[in-house]
């Protein structure tokens, strides 16, 4: 009986290790976080620049690591150094705009067009910059 | 008279060519690797903005915290939220002299070696650093490379691996395009 459960013991304690090590090194790999199954706050590029021009502790506090579906217009098209597709977007008449890097490039735009992009908000350097882009129209 | 306008001429190029240049970019790149044990522990921050000014060789960089991306997205959690705190310390910033700026011929395209002092601020805590680089000129357009290491809990970041799986020194490479 005592063996019994001892083996029983340790096929559980496999199984929970295996279980671990797949989490740890395969799943959180293979899966990372995906903007388009998050629920995002809407707000235009000028509203989300002047809100951190404005106040940028309590903008943090409100859009630091959430996904923001953000409307404006496209000032400048670039690729980083990773050759990743960025998008500046605001106005040419303010100082700070919104900087996203896109990880979906279907949309097409141009500059001068007005777009919606879902995007996760890592905070404020000299633009409001934005990751994982989603150019939705 | 000709003597009197070539003379003028030469002074007016002399000037041009140290004329005062600020270079930016918003898509520099830092890599960080803290891999202290068998697992890899790396990322890259693809947004790092920087500036600098040629003639004064005054040097900005800013990078958020939540710009690092890891293979792991687990691993991506932790080191924002149980080392960097990263809610509460959004960025870090590096203001500074590449203090032998006036060795740099940007009207020359080459490899300059530079050097690079000042403060760098991480987790809310200021050190003092210097490190060397080299700056690529192409087509007068500058690149920064450099390497530097950061000792973890000088910064005050704390974690239970730190100096075991996590390297208590973390290095850090910059590739900045201008």
């Amino acid at each position: 009986m005592v063996k019994k459960l001892l083996i029983i013991g340790v096929i559980f304690a496999m199984l929970i290790a295996a279980a671990a090590y797949y989490y740890v090194f395969i799943y959180s790999v293979k899966h990372h976080r995906d903007v388009n199954n998050e629920s995002a706050i809407s707000i235009t590029s000028t509203d989300l620049t002047k809100a951190f021009l404005d106040n940028e502790q309590a903008a943090n506090q409100k859009y630091l690591n959430q996904a923001i579906q953000v409307t404006g217009a496209v000032l400048d098209i670039t690729y980083d150094q990773s050759h990743q597709k960025t998008v500046l977007i605001g106005s040419e008449t303010e100082i700070s705009n919104v900087f996203i890097t896109l990880k979906d490039t279907s949309v097409s735009f141009k500059i001068g067009d007005t777009i919606l992009v879902k995007a996760i908000c890592n905070g404020f350097l000299s633009d409001i910059v934005l990751v994982d882009g989603v150019v939705k129209h | 008279m000709k003597r009197v306008v070539l003379s003028f001429c030469f002074i007016a190029i002399g000037f041009n060519s140290q004329a005062q240049q600020v270079f930016a970019t918003k898509t520099g790149q830092l890599f960080f690797n803290a891999t202290g044990g068998d697992v890899k522990i790396a990322a890259v921050n693809n947004q790092t903005d920087s500036k600098f000014v040629s003639t004064t060789g005054q040097i900005i960089f800013g990078a958020l915290i939540k710009g690092f991306k890891f293979e792991n997205q687990l691993m991506e959690d932790h080191f924002n939220e149980n080392y960097m705190e990263s809610t509460q310390f959004p960025k870090a910033d590096f203001k500074g002299y590449i203090t032998n700026i006036k060795e740099v011929n940007f009207t020359k395209d080459g490899d300059y070696a530079i050097k690079v002092e000042g403060n760098l601020t991480i987790h809310g805590v200021t050190n003092k650093v210097s490190t060397e680089g080299v700056m690529q000129l192409k087509g007068g357009k500058p690149n920064i490379i450099g390497s530097f290491k950061i000792p973890i809990k000088q910064y005050g970041i704390k974690g239970s691996y730190i100096g075991e799986k996590i390297a208590s020194e973390a290095t850090i490479k910059l590739n900045c395009k201008y």
